[in-house]
């Protein structure tokens, strides 16, 4: 260690440092985690490790971008799950291994998604219920549709000109999975809403003071439920690749996937009181949430002292950033 | 006999008592008057322990006590019943009243038969019509308000301080509390009765003491007093009689009129309010708190909805039915309760400023950043806001550049109508006649603006022409050389001789 | 505002709509082929139905039964109930049950303790009464377990692997959920096969807790950790392990199972294609266990009783069923295989149940 001149103590640096880019420190965190993976099992820095570590963190990704959007806008949308395994069952229903469906498949994914948010959002902003309450119930009732419509055993597989988009290495690099490809679509379009369009200015304000937005002239409503749209449609996308990364789909495959999403934006340094978060801060959070799985299985943990291992490396790295500063009266 | 002596008291910098003094008998009621920030109710405070006087002394029959908290003014016989209820909403009126003083038996448990007879008793003393068992939260304010005296003078007390309780009673109400403060009168008890209804005062209360900008001015016996006696110790002048109130529509006959208001009714609030802007006017909202102010400028936004009346908007009938639909018809709103209306703390000064430009215009559409960036960098150039940086968050500044920074946000997009409401709460003398100048110079750009304020000064100095609210209704038209501070405050306390003013507007409307 | 709510309620009723819909199953009960037809009343109690495809399939297997035992003169009546995991809604349903005079009561239980009174009750009442799939083992009440014998499903499995791979090759192993009864006999039967065949588990312990996207990460971390085996053993979910690969893009292991549905079936029909590149174990843990269940209490209903020294575990009465169903590379060109696997839908189960005839000359004097 180097001198500590400076009159911070390094814990007291860090948390400065958690709370000014929590982005970066948990793009910092992931390389520290990937480190000890590798010092752990040598074997694991391997190309094709990499890739396919940007492959659950792009799918990740995507699927945290709407939860990001939502909980910025003072949100949350605990149906991204759902939505995500309705989407797969509809593109292993839909495609059936056939190619040329894409984009029938993409609309009607689409579609599914953005009526899923507008119900989520309807329910929240004009009846006004808490939205983990809204979010969860409507998840429940798509994922009874998802067996009800199937008879429990979806049929067919995503088209293998679909799967190959997803899953083929870009160039013949093991650690370029063609997702990316995905990815820049995606990715733009979420900073560009976020960052670059009224829209995301309008979510940012109505998340940090949804008083003043509305006073101010923001149409609050409908910007908080455009937030469950997107959230919803990003969702739907992100399913219908998850079904091609995993071939074929199941009723309530993805579920998990609506604590994980929430899980990645928040380490990623989104505040769960709104008005504060980026995008980058969610990608890099399912990049911690990522290789902190492939450390645990390189430590060949079983499952229940992961869960316990996982949690409590979550509750530190709540502990140590999300929490606000005072805000000057 | 209670008496305050000498009592200094400062928020910061902000004098609220300066060498303030009250001494009130037992079985008498004594009036406290003022106007808005005279610091009656910061006298109040300190007698019900809510506010630590910084010098001065309180005695108690000649002797000298200390009041530091709620228990200490209980325990002294001091009871308060405040304006800003303190009964909680969702327990029983029971509870509410019996709250920490329940009657005991001889095991130490709550005595039911003997709370009951309390409780009873004292409803039927207040005539008030509720169950023992409703819930605070269901009754009618005028129901609550006499509950809130009901439960003071439960505690038997020796000193009641009543602040303000009649504003939300209705007649009836208030003669049944006038007959129990007689009542109480005959026991003993002394009394101190804040109000701003002139009229009460010369009906119930023995004697007075008028405050005026932190010092107790004048006590004197009630008879003593005429109105004009009143005025000129909360104002310092004395109104003038001889010169006739005129409605001067000053040079605006030609001028297109940008807002007109007719007849509007807001429940609870608002009554019948008219009043018109010309292009390039400001209009000034005066009166004192809670005379139907806020609730005007937000139906003018669209923020809430109004029962009755109309109002005309550039020439049109206006059907605003949300705030972001007047601001894209070209209106903008700025609010004086900065930390839950305007400011969005998180959010860089960036985005303080742009918040305005964000919430006009479609939504997808590209902001790009550095036209971004130069519109704020104008805003804080022209308007001199001290900031650190424009990425700095909007809560490291200081409460005055807040302020301005709310104000640049809206002055930047050149409203046509642009509403105020007691914009400068709590900004420094400083920043505030900055923002006054800004607003001047946008009027004579021809920006229309209404602005609603607490401080007469604001409004005397601003404002073409002042309407002055008086329990939800136009009390005053001031213009011109009408504008004075004596007829100001005259008109806020809804003296009668303006009944002309009112009727002569009627008129005219 | 009311335009919202417009669309709100239209959505509801649509999803309202598609969710009532196609959902009433057939009563049972086919013309009976004359002669004396003896009515039965049948409740099968479960824990949950929806949302568990196994269950699912369990159910509609009970009811496939049902109309096959017209053949014997029954007419079988079937209903359902379900208790949603509560112990007490159980109860309760069980004794309504016992109260309406049902015949045979099927019993998948939420618990595997706590029904005594309601058992006794119930064979007070001479009601044939059954705990079938999950294990009910309260030594103080006797009555008839059967389940699927999970054991055999582990001992099977390693003991092919073990033939197949020969003796000190190295497997990785995924299990299950850790805790759960079935996964620790199965568990118990890998690792005697293990120690039979003499294969080394390398590796740390893994768990896929029966989610295909968790085996999919799992069996993706494992790749990328670089660990060298021959052979992953899996407690189903083999598919997202294959998926895994693919994903991947690492040549297959030699072998790969033990799973039942249809999915894996194609798989390894496609992979091995062009001649044998890896060798595999489909095996059925069917949900037919309680359609052969149901089987058992048809015969006692029809008079007939157990052979003697016939229970897998005596002190809690339960005969467990070894799996009959099970393929391996050697059936690659087996038409029974090739026609399940062409037929069945990729998250369907490889199912079968014993009939009356099959239960009575196998269980019954």
């Amino acid at each position: 260690m180097s001198s500590t001149k400076s009159t911070l103590t390094l814990g007291q640096r860090s948390k400065l440092f958690m709370q000014k880019s929590p982005a970066r420190m948990a793009f910092l965190i992931a390389l520290v985690l990937y480190a000890i993976t590798v010092m752990i099992s040598p074997g694991s820095l391997n190309a094709s490790a990499i890739g396919s570590i940007v492959m659950l963190t792009l799918l990740l990704s995507i699927a945290s971008a709407g939860q990001t959007i939502v909980l910025i806008g003072g949100g949350m949308d605990f149906g991204v799950g759902a939505v995500m395994s309705s989407a797969a069952i509809l593109t292993t229903t839909i495609m059936n291994s056939q190619d040329g469906r894409f984009f029938p498949l993409l609309f009607a994914a689409l579609a599914m998604g953005a009526t899923v948010g507008l119900l989520n959002g309807i329910c929240t902003v004009k009846i006004g219920l808490p939205p983990l309450i809204v979010t969860m119930a409507i998840s429940n009732v798509i994922t009874r549709m998802q067996y009800v419509l199937t008879q429990g055993s979806p049929m067919g597989y995503a088209s293998p000109s679909f799967i190959k988009s997803v899953t083929s290495k870009l160039f013949g690099l093991q650690f370029l999975p063609s997702i990316i490809l995905y990815g820049l679509i995606i990715i733009p379009l979420v900073f560009y809403l976020l960052n670059h369009s009224r829209f995301g200015k309008q979510v940012y304000l109505l998340g940090n003071n949804p008083v003043a937005a509305r006073l101010n002239g923001v149409n609050i409503n409908r910007i908080q439920i455009l937030t469950y749209v997107f959230s919803g449609m990003f969702a739907a996308f992100a399913g219908m690749l998850g079904a091609a990364y995993m071939n074929a789909a199941r009723c309530q495959i993805f579920d998990e996937y609506a604590y994980n999403s929430l899980i990645a934006v928040i380490i990623g340094g989104t505040s769960f009181s709104g008005g504060v978060g980026t995008y980058t801060g969610s990608i890099a959070g399912s990049l911690v949430m990522v290789v902190l799985s492939n450390l645990l299985t390189a430590m060949g943990l079983a499952q229940p002292t992961r869960n316990v291992f996982m949690g409590l490396i979550m509750i530190v790295l709540l502990i140590f950033y999300n929490r606000e500063k005072k805000v000057r009266q | 006999m209670f008496e305050l002596r000498g009592v200094d008291k400062r928020f910061d910098a902000v004098v609220a008592l300066n060498n303030a003094s009250l001494s009130v008998e037992p079985g008498e009621v004594h009036a406290l008057l003022g106007s808005n920030g005279s610091g009656k109710s910061t006298m109040i405070k300190i007698l019900a322990g809510l506010v630590n006087p910084n010098a001065g002394e309180i005695l108690i029959d000649g002797n000298p006590v200390e009041i530091r908290n709620g228990y200490d003014s209980r325990k002294l016989g001091i009871a308060t019943a405040f304006q800003d209820l303190s009964l909680i909403p969702t327990m029983s009126v029971r509870d509410n009243i019996l709250l920490g003083n329940e009657p005991r038996n001889a095991l130490g448990f709550v005595d039911q038969k003997a709370s009951d007879e309390i409780i009873n008793r004292l409803l039927e003393r207040f005539q008030i019509d509720c169950d023992p068992d409703d819930y605070v939260q269901t009754l009618m304010p005028s129901t609550q308000t006499m509950l809130e005296v009901a439960k003071a003078v439960a505690l038997k007390p020796r000193l009641l301080l009543l602040d303000e309780v009649t504003a939300a009673l209705h007649y009836d109400e208030i003669q049944v509390l006038f007959s129990v403060m007689r009542e109480l009168k005959e026991e003993g008890i002394a009394m101190v009765y804040v109000t701003h209804r002139m009229n009460e005062v010369f009906e119930v209360c023995d004697r007075t003491t008028i405050m005026r900008s932190g010092e107790s001015v004048i006590t004197g016996p009630m008879d003593d007093f005429s109105l004009d006696d009143i005025v000129y110790y909360m104002t310092g002048q004395r109104p003038d009689k001889s010169k006739k109130d005129v409605v001067h529509m000053h040079s605006d006959e030609g001028r297109e009129i940008v807002l007109d208001v007719k007849n509007l009714s807001i429940f609870p609030k608002v009554h019948d309010i008219s009043l018109r802007a010309h292009k390039g006017e400001i209009v000034g909202i005066g009166g004192l708190q809670g005379q139907g102010q806020p609730e005007l400028i937000r139906a003018i936004l669209g923020a809430i909805r109004y029962e009755e009346g109309e109002i005309i908007y550039d020439g049109e009938p206006s059907t605003l039915k949300s705030p972001s639909k007047a601001v894209k018809n070209g209106m903008g709103f700025i609010s004086g309760e900065r930390n839950r209306e305007a400011i969005f703390p998180a959010r860089t000064v960036l985005e303080n400023i742009l918040a305005g430009k964000v919430a006009k215009g479609k939504t997808f559409a590209y902001m790009p950043a550095k036209a971004n960036r130069a519109f704020a960098q104008r805003a804080v150039d022209k308007y001199n806001i001290v900031i650190g940086s424009l990425n700095h968050p909007a809560s490291s500044l200081s409460g005055g550049n807040q302020q301005k920074l709310v104000v640049a946000r809206w002055i930047a997009m050149q409203p046509k109508l642009l509403l105020l409401d007691d914009p400068t709460r709590g900004v420094d003398i400083h920043s505030r006649l900055e923002i006054h100048e800004i607003l001047k110079e946008c009027a004579n750009e021809g920006m229309t603006i209404l602005i609603s304020s607490s401080e007469s000064e604001e409004l005397l100095s601003l404002c073409d022409v002042i309407y002055v609210f008086y329990e939800g209704c136009v009390s005053a038209q001031l213009t011109g050389e009408n504008k004075t501070p004596e007829k100001l405050v005259a008109a806020m306390m809804g003296m009668s001789e303006d009944q002309e003013i009112v009727s002569t507007m009627e008129a005219k409307a | 505002m009311k335009k919202y709510l417009v669309i709100l309620l239209a959505l509801m009723m649509v999803l309202v709509a598609v969710a009532c819909g196609p959902k009433d199953p057939d009563t049972t009960g086919t013309e009976p082929p004359g002669g004396d037809v003896k009515v039965v009343k049948l409740a099968s109690h479960n824990a949950i139905i929806e949302g568990n495809p196994y269950r699912v399939r369990y159910e509609a297997d009970i009811q496939e039964a049902a109309a096959a035992a017209a053949s014997h003169g029954l007419d079988v009546k079937y209903a359902s109930f379900v208790s949603n995991w509560d112990a007490a809604t159980e109860s309760q349903q069980i004794e309504n049950s016992i109260n309406e005079g049902y015949d045979v009561i099927l019993v998948n239980p939420v618990s595997p303790t706590g029904l005594d009174p309601i058992i006794e009750k119930a064979q007070k009442a001479g009601i044939v009464y059954i705990n079938a799939d999950c294990e009910y083992t309260s030594t103080d009440v006797n009555v008839l377990n059967v389940s699927t014998d999970q054991y055999y499903l582990g001992y099977k499995t390693g003991t092919y692997a073990g033939e197949v791979l020969g003796a000190g090759k190295k497997i990785i192993m995924i299990a299950a959920l850790d805790g759960n009864q079935a996964n620790t006999d199965r568990q118990a039967g890998f690792e005697k096969a293990f120690d039979e065949k003499g294969l080394v588990v390398v590796g740390g312990q893994y768990n896929h807790d029966w989610d295909a996207v968790k085996a999919q990460q799992i069996m993706t971390e494992i790749l990328n950790s670089g660990l060298e085996f021959d052979a992953v053993l899996t407690s189903q979910c083999a598919e997202a392990i294959l998926a895994a690969y693919d994903a991947a893009g690492k040549p297959y292991p030699e072998f790969v199972g033990f799973n039942d549905t249809g999915e894996f079936m194609q798989r390894v029909l496609e992979i091995n294609k062009d001649g044998r590149k890896m060798d595999f174990m489909v095996l059925s843990n069917p949900p037919g266990v309680g359609a052969s269940a149901l089987n058992f209490g048809l015969n006692m209903l029809l008079g007939k009783e157990l052979k003697d020294n016939i229970y897998t575990v005596p002190e809690i009465h339960a005969i467990r069923l070894p799996s009959k169903l099970s393929f391996t590379y050697d059936d690659i060109e087996n038409e029974e295989f090739l026609n399940y696997a062409n037929t069945m839908k990729p998250g369907d189960a490889l199912t079968y149940w014993l009939t009356i005839d099959e239960v009575a000359q196998a269980y019954f004097k």
